[in-house]
């Protein structure tokens, strides 16, 4: 899949259950948390990462290489059209996922620090979620029930929203 | 169970060049094979009900939450659990309003004021951008700048009839840095007065539906009170004024730092002039008055002759001209644009 020469700089990844996975260095700098790493010498041989799964790292590992290949924006004010939706579309595809899998993602992203995937994942719950009633979302998100609001809180809630019956 | 290990990292990380870094990795890995031991034998089936919402830090919730918009914060989300419920109270979720009349809206525009007003008292003065679309009145721009300090963003499209407020509310709103206006009445008093209340304001916009028969005698009122009194701007956006090349003279006169100059639709001036060449000198960014209105968030319309429903056969895509049928669907948008008031 790299483009580059074999002599670039690997970085390897280990996942919770044991799986390694070795990139390109470039790949690995998408992700500001394994930069700082690096910059400052603490990346030397594998780097534990201790609550992401395989699966979840796979992931991440194949937007952090789609991202790595990309243009970068700054690099160029007019870096070609196609290029951008390009990379559009293969969010749009990326996104396509159970939530589960997109709640692994954006926690092992906040944790790795990626911002555009961060960003992405929040994107796509918001589109999930926006119009659903309170139930629905419940549902959508598989959210706990103890966490239901109180009788007082739904009453209060509701006089606070009282413009809606004016 | 995975939070702890990822805030002490996380926290590490942001305090970059720490050295010690490698301390809590190696605690980490340790954790991480008593995790593995557990995780091994309940992996596939324990999954799904160990990953709860909930958990996920408060930033991410509100991050998610700010994009589903304020309606549906307010309708839906506070009312899904106590922990959304208090997110959707603090104030720093209110920064950043986006408020315009969603297409089938089940509120009027009374209704969206009266929201509006809500949760600009839910920032509890913490405002810094807000945007309204299409419901704006004096009142509510009062109400908003007597509680906003730090606005530094006010963007109003497509109320027209506001005029009176202008002055009062934004010697309060002494942070602003980008006023936009778009199909929004604005005094020239009022800017004349931005000068000294608003000293940091670097981007003005005051856009509209340029006028067919302007009246000769205040077309360049606007555009001298800003070269007059705006010396800071960089962003001028000035679509459809009536200024002639007096009014853009004043421009180039007095705002030496403006970059960007957008002069669409100002068709009373002329740009095959000496004051034209030094136009394009002065200004990095210049749109001409016949430049294309693509990637505009509005459409400006020239307004036909002195038909007072003009601007209403805009907002629903109609030109006077259309045939009846087109008439007709427009006299059911008329309908409900009054519904609405």
């Amino acid at each position: 899949m790299s483009t580059s020469s074999s002599s670039s700089k690997k970085i390897v990844l280990k996942s919770a259950d044991n799986e390694t996975f070795e990139i390109d260095e470039i790949v690995a700098l998408e992700s500001q948390a394994i930069k700082n790493m690096i910059e400052d010498e603490c990346a030397d041989n594998v780097i534990p990462l201790g609550n992401i799964d395989s699966k979840t790292l796979s992931k991440i590992i194949e937007y952090c290489k789609k991202h790595a290949e990309s243009p970068k924006k700054d690099d160029n004010a007019d870096i070609d059209e196609k290029a951008v939706e390009d990379l559009k579309s293969f969010d749009a595809e990326f996104a396509k996922v159970d939530m589960p899998l997109i709640q692994d993602i954006l926690m092992a992203a906040n944790f790795l620090n990626i911002d555009n995937l961060i960003g992405l994942m929040c994107r796509t719950i918001a589109d999930r979620i926006k119009g659903k009633t309170p139930e629905e979302i419940r549902k959508i998100l598989n959210i706990n029930k103890n966490d239901l609001l109180s009788p007082e809180q739904e009453a209060k809630a509701r006089e606070e929203n009282s413009w809606a019956f004016d | 169970m995975q939070s702890p290990t990822m805030q002490s990292v996380s926290k590490l990380d942001r305090q970059k060049a720490n050295k010690r870094k490698s301390a809590p990795k190696v605690k980490e890995s340790t954790r991480t094979t008593q995790q593995k031991a557990k995780k091994r034998k309940t992996a596939p089936k324990v999954k799904e009900s160990t990953r709860n919402w909930l958990d996920l830090p408060g930033d991410l919730t509100g991050n998610i939450l700010q994009r589903i918009g304020v309606i549906d914060m307010l309708d839906n989300a506070q009312k899904v659990c106590t922990t959304w419920h208090k997110i959707c109270k603090e104030p720093s979720m209110w920064k950043v309003i986006q408020l315009d009349i969603p297409s089938g809206s089940r509120y009027t525009r009374s209704q969206l004021r009266k929201i509006c007003k809500n949760v600009v008292d839910r920032s509890q003065g913490q405002l810094v951008d807000i945007k309204i679309v299409d419901f704006a009145d004096d009142d509510l721009l009062k109400y908003i700048a007597d509680r906003a300090s730090h606005l530094t963003c006010l963007e109003i499209a497509c109320c027209y009839g506001m005029n009176g407020t202008w002055t009062e509310a934004l010697n309060k709103l002494s942070s602003l840095e980008e006023l936009s206006l778009h199909k929004t009445g604005i005094t020239k008093e009022a800017i004349e007065n931005v000068g000294w209340c608003c000293p940091l304001l670097k981007i003005l916009k005051v856009n509209q539906d340029p006028l067919k028969y302007p009246d000769e005698t205040d077309a360049n009122n606007l555009s001298i009170a800003i070269g007059k009194n705006l010396h800071e701007l960089r962003h001028l956006e000035l679509i459809g004024n009536s200024m002639t090349n007096i009014g853009l003279e004043a421009i180039l006169d007095g705002c030496h730092h403006l970059e960007l100059l957008d002069l669409r639709k100002c068709f009373y001036v002329d740009v095959k002039t000496d004051l034209g060449k030094r136009c394009s000198q002065q200004i990095k960014y210049l749109k001409l008055p016949n430049d294309s209105l693509d990637g505009c968030p509005y459409i400006y319309e020239n307004d036909s002759d002195n038909d007072p429903y003009a601007d209403l056969y805009c907002d629903c895509g109609l030109t006077p001209t259309d045939s009846d049928d087109a008439r007709d669907n427009w006299t059911a948008f008329y309908m409900d644009y009054y519904s609405l008031l």
